[in-house]
């Protein structure tokens, strides 16, 4: 009898723990676009909806706006348990997969029909790339193209080496790829962006046309290159250990929604790059193309460029050759003159 | 320079505007009507009432009789700002899902301001595509006496952006927003009880540091808006927890600032009003402080 009541309070026991241990499955997601915008909205929603499907097994608790710091300061909390995910751009990304930097060389890209053929093709990789790591994907979308901007109008290669060209601290395949355009960037945070527009310490820097306009600098630049240098992406990832805690339904639920919300993102930051560029011409900034010649070499460079960022082993061959051949096959259908 | 982080932020998440909008310009309109007999005594009754839905149900009254008079003036350029401002006070109770009445409304109170301010620095019309350099130039040139044209331009103006929020052409005008407070802050910081501050605070609050936000400037700047205003308006108080507490993420100040906001007990006439939509607003951040942090 005694034996029967101790498995009794042990089954007891186990079952409440279960059910806390379920209750308490909260994935803390931190990510630096403020509360209120698109991008948080649609989390929210999906919070809700995972809350709701999983009857309340699964719940995501948001850190808008940058509260947990930048990526490297929530990957930090991620190491120690104190979050669980976030939203990061390939580039912080390079210790999971060094590969989600594909898509950041320096002119590969000519459009953004370009860009969909090949994402339609690898972003499958991409995500698979980083679920091998410590890493679970949910979700890949767009940042944008970067665009080359200045207080001087840029059209060539030398025109660029005139100009005091920013890059961001800590983004070592950039510098990697500088090199191969004969040119000594100034590394600052992004937070010191503008500042360094403003007092001359940079004269010329890239972002995409929503990053310009949220950071201010279309107050300062006067050109823009329009000639994509390079496009980039990010990520919503969660710690795996956390995310094999659910049970496989949930698992995937929370998988099926987060690729939903993530394909929206995706496409309301397309609509929002193609409205911010407009909104940069709108205000003054103007548009400079560069010649057919200057073109080729920019694109040159660009892959003499790629050429170095392999050799230093920031990403690897096989992608670079996966990539190409998307693009050439594109590039092949829509325009069969073309040499790729 | 070959990679971006992630910018997908847009910048305007400018909730704040509601309420400051509500609060900056309403001391405009008010005060400065406030020396002409029954718009005086009108002020006060406003400003003293402690029901913000039933001023609310009252001011498209007023709205109308002004529009009426300007359209014998045209280019009364008091009467123009007069108008605005009063636009903009009204722009602020509109339910914050009616996107489309907030944009009619507010482009009206621009367009009034706008008109207000081509008049009366002799410039050509439309000013919203004039590139940054020059707006900025125009602004270095801003005297004492035209504190109350550039304020109700620079109010008119964040409440259309904020209105538009989804507009990256109107995004991209907060730094002309920025340029107006920051010359009124250099030429009388006190100007309507230290709004210019607010907007400021507000300001540099929008963004994490990670992307460029200065939190430590905003708190400045929300912390001499509460000096000066002395507790005589609570909305410095509530900004300062909406913005600057939750940006750095201190649950403990956020929720101070706010407690003091509801338990404050002293009523000054003069702002019995903003002080209602402070409370208000107050206790529905602690509500939903419970979610954010």
């Amino acid at each position: 009898m005694k034996l029967k009541t101790l498995i009794l309070v042990w089954l007891v026991t186990a079952a409440v723990f279960a059910t806390s241990s379920a209750w308490a499955a909260t994935l803390k997601i931190a990510a630096l676009s403020p509360d209120g915008t698109y991008v948080m909205k649609e989390l929210r929603k999906a919070g809700k909806e995972i809350k709701k499907r999983t009857d309340g097994r699964v719940k995501i608790k948001y850190y808008p706006g940058g509260v947990m710091g930048d990526d490297k300061a929530v990957l930090k909390k991620m190491r120690i348990r104190q979050l669980h995910g976030g939203i990061f751009t390939s580039s912080s990304l390079t210790r999971f997969s060094k590969d989600n930097q594909v898509y950041n060389l320096a002119f590969k890209f000519k459009s953004f029909d370009e860009v969909d053929y090949v994402r339609d093709h690898m972003d499958s990789l991409l995500l698979d790339d980083l679920n091998k790591s410590k890493l679970v994907a949910l979700g890949l979308f767009e940042v944008g193209f970067a665009y080359i901007m200045s207080t001087r109008p840029i059209s060539s290669v030398d025109d660029l080496r005139a100009q005091k060209a920013w890059i961001p601290d800590m983004d070592k395949m950039g510098v990697e790829s500088m090199k191969a355009f004969s040119i000594s960037p100034i590394p600052l945070p992004f937070s010191d962006v503008l500042a360094g527009l403003q007092t001359g310490v940079v004269t010329t820097v890239a972002g995409s046309p929503i990053g310009a306009i949220a950071l201010q600098w279309h107050t300062k630049v006067k050109y823009l290159t329009d000639l994509p240098l390079l496009y980039s992406t990010a990520a919503l990832v969660v710690d795996s250990k956390a995310f094999a805690k659910l049970d496989n339904t949930d698992q995937n639920i929370v998988r099926e929604i987060f690729e939903r919300v993530s394909r929206n993102i995706d496409e309301k930051n397309r609509e929002d790059n193609i409205a911010a560029k407009s909104a940069l011409a709108n205000q003054g900034i103007t548009f400079i193309k560069p010649t057919e010649r200057e073109t080729q070499e920019w694109f040159r460079l660009g892959g003499l460029a790629t050429e170095r960022v392999v050799k230093e082993g920031h990403v690897s061959n096989k992608f670079i050759e996966i990539l190409n051949q998307h693009i050439d096959t594109y590039r092949q259908q829509t325009d069969p003159e073309s040499n790729g | 320079m070959l990679s971006v982080k992630n910018q997908s932020i847009r910048v305007m998440q400018i909730t704040l505007l509601f309420s400051l909008a509500l609060w900056l310009s309403g001391c405009s309109w008010l005060i400065s009507t406030s020396s002409q007999g029954l718009a005086n005594n009108l002020s006060k009754a406003v400003n003293a009432h402690d029901d913000p839905e039933t001023v609310a149900s009252a001011l498209p009254a007023y709205m109308l009789i002004l529009e009426g008079i300007l359209h014998n003036q045209p280019n009364n350029e008091n009467l123009l700002l007069k108008t605005a401002a009063l636009y903009s006070v009204y722009v602020g109770f509109i339910d914050e899902e009616d996107d489309a009445r907030k944009q009619r409304l507010s482009d009206r109170a621009w367009r009034y301001a706008e008109r207000a301010f081509c008049n009366a620095v002799n410039t050509p019309c439309p000013i919203q595509s004039l590139p940054h350099e020059d707006f900025q130039k125009l602004v270095d040139s801003m005297t004492p006496d035209q504190l109350e044209l550039y304020y109700t331009l620079g109010a008119a103006w964040a409440n259309w952006i904020h209105a538009n929020k989804d507009d990256w052409n109107a995004v991209a005008q907060l730094p002309q927003v920025s340029a107006i407070m920051t010359k009124i802050v250099e030429l009388d910081e006190r100007y309507e009880l230290g709004a210019a501050h607010m907007y400021l605070g507000v300001l540099n609050t929008l963004l994490p540091p990670a992307l460029g936000g200065k939190p430590d400037i905003g708190q400045k700047h929300f912390l001499r808006a509460m000096d000066i205003s002395d507790d005589r308006s609570l909305m410095p108080k509530v900004l300062y927890a909406r913005h600057y507490a939750r940006l750095i993420f201190d649950r403990e100040l956020h929720d101070s600032l706010l407690n003091e906001v509801i338990e404050y007990e002293h009523q000054n006439p003069d702002y019995t009003l903003i002080n209602a939509v402070a409370r208000k607003q107050a206790q529905q951040l602690l509500i939903s402080g419970d979610d954010f942090f």
